[in-house]
This record gives C-alpha cells, sequence and structure tokens, in this order.
C-alpha cells in the first residue's frame, strides 16, 4: 500500500461521505429500501477497506519504519496505535450508528429539524471517524519520513570530508627537510640489503590463484581470475593479459579517492609489460587473464610497484597458469652519489633522493622484463644500480620459490 | 620549425622522415597544488576515453625548511590525430598516450627535467606559472618519443612567458602580468632528449621506422641532458632484455643523445636568427 492507493482511499471515504450526505439531503423524506441496503453496503465496504487497511499500513509503517530506522521514535508509534484503536472503534461505531440514525430518518420524517441534527450527527461522526483515521497527518509524517531518508543519503553521497572554505591551502603534512644519510637508514638497514620479506599464496579463495607480500610496512595483495573467456570478438591466437592496479584509499598518506587516476593506469600498463614476457600466453587463445592488485598499505611508491610485481607473479603460479619463470621485482634510490636498495616512503621523501629505478627480473633466462628509472644520474651509476637490482630480484625469486614449495608440502 | 603558431606561448613543428609532431606550449595562471610525495594526482575524474589533460601535482618537494610551497609545474599532454589510427587499433593509441603523457610529465616535473620550476613560482603557497605542454602527434612514421622531445625542447626554446611584477602593501602581495615585456623560461636548456632504442633480437637499433617497430620486442626510452647525465630510462614492450644488453643500449643511447643534443642547438640558435631577421617560415605548406 502507497501513497497512491492511500489517497484513492482517501477519495473513495470522501465520495461515500458525500454521497451519503447528498442522498440524505436530496431525497424524499422517506428513505426507500434500496437507499438503505445501498448505504449499508457502503458501510459494510468501509468496514472491511478499514480492516484492511488497518493490516496493510501496519505492516507498511512498520516497514518503512525499519527502513527509515527510526524504531525508536515513540511519538510516531504513539500515534499509528492511536489512530489504529480509534478505526477499530469507529467502524464499530459507524456501522451501529449510522444504521439507526437513518431508521430513524425514515420513520421520523415530519420532523425535519430531528432530522438535520441526526443528519449531522451522521456527518460529525464521519468527521469524527476521519479525523482520528489520521490519514492526512499519517501520510504528511510518511512524507516527512522520505524526505529525511533523501536527504540522508545525498548527505552520504556528497564528500564524506568536510572541506574548508574557498581559497583555503591545505597546510603541509610534514617539514621535510631532512636529509637522508645511507649509513643511518631505519632498523640500521644495509643500504643493498631487503627490508623483511614475507609472502603467503591462496589467501583469496574465490580467485584463481591469489598471493600476499609484505615487504617491511608495505603490504600488497593479488587476485588472479583466468584464463577465462575472452569478451572481444574474433580470433585471438595468444591470451592477453589485464592488469589492474589499484592504491587502496587508505594506503597513502593523502586518500586516493576510488576512480583510478593516471598514475593507477600507467602502474598497471607497467604491471602489464613486466609479467607478459614470462607468460605461456600462446597456449591460451581466445582468453584473458585478469589481474588484481591492490596495496593496503604504500610503504614507497617504487616499491609497491616492484612489490606488485612480484605478488602478482606469484598469484599467476598459484592459478597454474604455464610460465617461464617467476618475475621479481625490486626498486632502489639515489642518494646524493650512491645507491640504496629498497627505499620505503620515509626515505623516499628526503631532501637528497634524487631519483629511483625500478626493475623486474626473469633469472631463468636472465632477463630484464621491465625498466623504469627517473632521476638525473650519470651512466656508471645507472649501470650499477641495474646491477645491485638484479641480484635483489633474484634474491626475491628464491623467497617465491619457497614459498610455493611450502604451500605443496602441506 | 619555431613559432609557428600566434596564439601559443610558444610553438615547434619536427618532421622527422614520416613522422609529423606539432608542439604548442601555453603559459596560464594558476594555484599551487599542495604537494604530494611522488604522487601524481588525478583531480577529474577520468574516464577510460578521455584524452584530455591531466592535472599533474609536483612530485618533488622543495627544499624549503619552513615547507613553504614555491614551485610552479609543468602539464604534458600527447594526442593523435586521426591518421594515427591505421597504425594501430584505439585502445593501444590511447595507451601509448598515456603512457608517454606520463613519462614526459615524471621528467619534467623534476629536478631532472632541467627546467627552474622555483622560477615559474609568482607568489610562495598560492599562485605559479603552470606550462601546459601539448604534442599532436599529426603523422606516424615510427620513432615517436624522440620526435616529440625534439619539438618539445625546440617549443620550449621559443616560449615566452609574460613578465609579472610582484607588489605588497600592507602585508598583502598582489602580482600584475605585463603586456609587453616577456621573459623566457629559465632552464630550458637543460631539458633532456630522448632516445629510443628498440631490441630485435639479440641487438639493437636507434630510429625505428614502422616496420622495425612492429619487428621489435622490446623498447628503452633512454633521456640524456646537455651534461650527459642519464635523466630517465623506462622499457616498453612486451619482450625481455637481458642486464648486460640492457647496459649498453644505455650506453649506446648516452652518446647518441649528446650528439643529437648538440645538433638540436645549433638548428635552434639558427631558428633564432630567423625569426630575428622576420623571415619567413616554411610553415604548414
Amino acid at each position: 500500500m502507497n501513497l497512491l492507493s492511500i489517497r484513492q482511499f482517501e477519495k473513495e471515504t470522501d465520495f461515500t461521505k458525500k454521497n451519503i450526505t447528498e442522498k440524505c439531503l436530496n431525497s424524499n423524506i422517506k428513505l426507500t429500501e434500496e437507499s438503505n441496503i445501498e448505504l449499508q453496503d457502503l458501510l459494510l465496504k468501509i468496514k472491511t477497506e478499514m480492516a484492511n487497511f488497518k493490516v496493510s499500513a501496519k505492516s507498511f509503517y512498520s516497514k518503512k519504519l525499519e527502513e527509515i530506522q527510526l524504531k525508536n521514535d515513540s511519538n510516531l508509534n504513539e500515534i499509528i496505535n492511536k489512530s489504529f484503536i480509534a478505526i477499530d472503534s469507529h467502524t464499530e461505531s459507524l456501522s451501529s450508528l449510522n444504521f439507526k440514525n437513518f431508521q430513524s430518518l425514515t420513520t421520523h420524517d415530519d420532523k425535519q429539524t430531528e432530522k438535520n441534527s441526526d443528519l449531522n450527527s451522521v456527518t460529525n461522526s464521519f468527521d469524527q471517524f476521519f479525523e482520528s483515521y489520521q490519514i492526512p497527518f499519517l501520510k504528511k509524517r510518511y512524507l516527512e519520513f522520505e524526505i529525511e531518508k533523501q536527504n540522508l543519503t545525498m548527505k552520504i553521497k556528497k564528500a564524506k570530508r568536510i572541506l574548508g572554505p574557498d581559497g583555503s591551502i591545505e597546510p603541509p603534512y610534514e617539514i621535510k627537510s631532512e636529509k637522508l644519510n645511507i649509513n643511518n637508514r631505519e632498523f640500521n638497514r644495509e643500504s643493498k640489503q631487503l627490508r623483511p620479506l614475507c609472502m603467503r599464496i591462496d589467501t583469496i579463495k574465490q580467485a584463481n590463484g591469489s598471493a600476499y607480500v609484505e615487504l617491511g610496512d608495505l603490504k600488497v595483495v593479488c587476485a588472479v581470475y583466468g584464463p577465462r573467456q575472452s569478451l572481444k570478438p574474433g580470433n585471438s591466437s595468444a591470451g592477453s593479459l589485464n592488469c589492474d592496479f589499484k592504491f587502496a584509499p587508505f594506503s597513502c598518506k593523502k586518500r586516493r579517492p576510488y576512480p583510478k587516476d593516471t598514475q593507477e593506469k600507467e602502474y598497471g600498463l607497467l604491471l602489464n609489460q613486466a609479467l607478459v614476457p614470462s607468460l605461456r600466453l600462446d597456449l591460451l587463445p581466445k582468453s584473458v587473464i585478469d589481474i588484481y592488485v591492490q596495496v593496503l598499505e604504500a610503504d614507497g611508491m617504487v616499491s609497491s610497484l616492484a612489490a606488485a610485481v612480484t605478488c602478482a607473479s606469484l598469484a599467476l603460479a598459484n592459478a597454474g597458469i604455464e610460465m617461464y619463470d617467476f618475475v621479481s621485482g625490486a626498486s632502489a634510490g639515489y642518494v646524493d652519489n650512491s645507491i640504496i636498495l629498497d627505499c620505503d616512503l620515509s626515505e623516499e621523501e628526503k631532501i637528497n633522493f634524487n631519483g629511483s629505478i625500478f626493475l623486474s627480473y626473469m633469472p631463468a633466462s636472465n632477463e630484464v622484463t621491465h625498466i623504469v628509472q627517473w632521476g638525473e644520474v650519470n651512466y656508471a651509476n645507472s649501470a650499477k644500480a641495474i646491477e645491485i637490482c638484479v641480484d635483489a630480484c633474484s634474491q626475491i625469486h628464491s623467497v617465491m620459490s619457497q614459498t610455493l614449495l611450502n604451500s605443496i608440502k602441506d | 620549425e619555431t613559432n609557428l603558431i600566434n596564439q601559443a606561448s610558444g610553438s615547434c613543428r619536427v618532421l622527422l622522415d614520416q613522422t609529423d609532431i606539432l608542439v604548442g606550449i601555453k603559459v596560464e595562471i594558476g594555484q599551487i597544488e599542495p604537494d604530494n610525495v611522488n604522487d601524481e594526482e588525478d583531480e577529474t575524474n577520468l574516464e577510460e576515453d578521455d584524452l584530455s589533460r591531466h592535472n599533474n601535482i609536483v612530485s618533488t618537494e622543495d627544499e624549503d625548511v619552513f615547507g613553504e610551497r614555491n614551485k610552479g609545474r609543468i602539464v604534458c599532454n600527447i594526442d593523435c590525430s586521426p591518421s594515427v589510427a591505421k597504425f594501430f587499433e584505439f585502445k593501444k593509441i590511447e595507451e601509448i598516450c598515456i603512457e608517454y603523457s606520463q613519462y614526459m610529465n615524471r621528467l619534467l616535473n623534476g629536478k631532472q627535467g632541467g627546467i627552474d620550476l622555483q622560477s615559474l613560482c609568482i607568489l610562495k603557497n598560492s599562485t605559479c606559472w603552470i606550462i601546459y605542454i601539448d604534442a599532436l602527434v599529426l603523422n606516424y612514421g615510427g620513432n615517436l618519443l624522440d620526435a616529440i622531445f625534439v619539438a618539445t625542447r625546440g617549443a620550449l626554446q621559443n616560449t615566452r612567458i609574460p613578465k609579472c611584477r610582484v607588489e605588497e602593501s600592507q602585508g598583502i602581495f598582489d602580482f600584475e602580468i605585463g603586456d609587453e615585456e616577456t621573459e623566457i623560461i629559465e632552464g630550458w636548456r637543460e631539458m633532456p632528449v630522448c632516445v629510443t632504442v628498440n631490441k630485435i633480437g639479440n641487438s639493437f637499433i636507434l630510429d625505428s621506422t614502422p616496420l622495425e617497430d612492429n619487428c621489435s620486442e622490446a623498447r628503452l626510452m633512454v633521456s640524456i641532458n646537455r651534461k650527459g647525465q642519464i635523466c630517465s630510462v623506462q622499457k616498453d614492450g612486451t619482450g625481455a632484455i637481458e642486464p648486460t644488453l640492457l647496459t649498453e643500449m644505455i650506453r649506446s643511447a648516452q652518446t647518441k643523445g649528446k650528439l643529437i643534443l648538440n645538433n638540436l642547438d645549433l638548428v635552434l640558435s639558427n631558428e633564432e636568427k630567423r625569426i630575428e631577421n622576420l623571415i619567413e617560415c616554411v610553415g604548414f605548406c
């Protein structure tokens, strides 16, 4: 039962009210049997409809209440209860009263005044009935609820954060004036030492393959779905890889909104390029493999990309997709004139951090599957950095193979 | 050729065999955005097909002790005309554009880009010059990124920013933009040039034609600056490169890059003289 039906009902009852009063006024003093029967029918109709309405209204309003979560609105409960009680009493009174009145009307046809007063009483009782019926009031309340609900949803849709006034500048998150000392890294790490590494596979049961990698505080999770049928029309002689990279909104210092920005799209492309050389996609024609990587805590932008490659490769192996070898990713940073391996966020923020390099490497064929480097550096340092990263990749690779072996043993 | 487009602050056109690139630069005043560490955050909702400009925030931190923001920024965008569509399918074109745009953005918005971003600042913490570099690929004939970088360098040499006077009255800073006076972008000479090295089989080639591009399994984009330093390296393509070959490729790119830079500077100085002497350029005919 909705607003429409309430209105309809109102109309009907109004109509019946009018009808009856009109008939009484317009008709002759004598009410014929037919009209009596009509009246009775009408009254019965009203009664049944009231009963129906009561039941449906109760359920309807209780549902609405649940939706709007205003169950504790005692006022509304009271009102509804009152109205239901009134409805009950009045239906009974109506049926008994009116018939009597009209009977009296038919008998005492000479006494106009009495008739009028009886008529009045009839109409009064009707009015009283409809008042206590409280349809308009309930309808009004219902409308109010709807508006409140809409407002709430609007509020939720709008920005969840409180923005400052126009023209205000966000405060800097940190005063970065420190220089990085390569001999004084956190946890006494050497310049060529990786952060503690932890890997798990099969973390997501619904996916074909999944992996979770922790590199110090950096946390990356990856799920692989496939090979599944490619939705692209036409034949393709080899499968395709679809990489999806996302920083979780809470992962970085500044909140990342849900839509993917260009950096994440670019990282997805880079992931794709890093992983494709290792997979035997020619064995999977007309198929697509979907890789979804999410960074839960980004402790270093470039190292999160490196960890993502490692994680995705592990997940692919867990999914059972044929490949030449794992691809492991490593990153290093250029500080002053030296190279430090695997920088975390605090190190990336330092002033003398000149640039960084990200490298993904496949030890089986001794091939670099992807390299990205930025920062002004001379050729010698660049070559050295590549060497260091390749070594780190080999180390990571051994951990990856160990993880898979352990999982099989279990 | 430079200075072709009057409406742009700077422009340059490069024809590399069949590859035809037109770069237009516009400078606008904008807000200094809050810094993001090594971050390029998008302010607008980008759909997959949207090739319009992305607003990127300066990626490196400034060295001021009090954490003040006093750097302008550069926003690069690469767009392809429909004539490129006969070489690649649509999604591939989009990917290429995003990748190259991001590459340029990352390169030019840092110290390695050479351009002095602090000179672009007008009022600390509030306003700065934003340089919008838009590259249009009119025709594709291989070796896209090299040509784009050459054209960008030419356009930057050509760009004139209106002079800006900062006045202070009662502690409130205000700036006025001059109508006639202009100045050059500081540091444009230090802007690097890119050399694309394609790996085919077990060796590599430079300056590839479209046919050679199709044969190559992996591509390396190396940026070299005037001092011979390597500013950026990025691999592209779905193949893999051995580490020894990788270092060789970077080395050869470095030597070639220096040569290209020297020649380019010669040509650009000739262009300047031509403009001074008001000789007509060939233009688009």
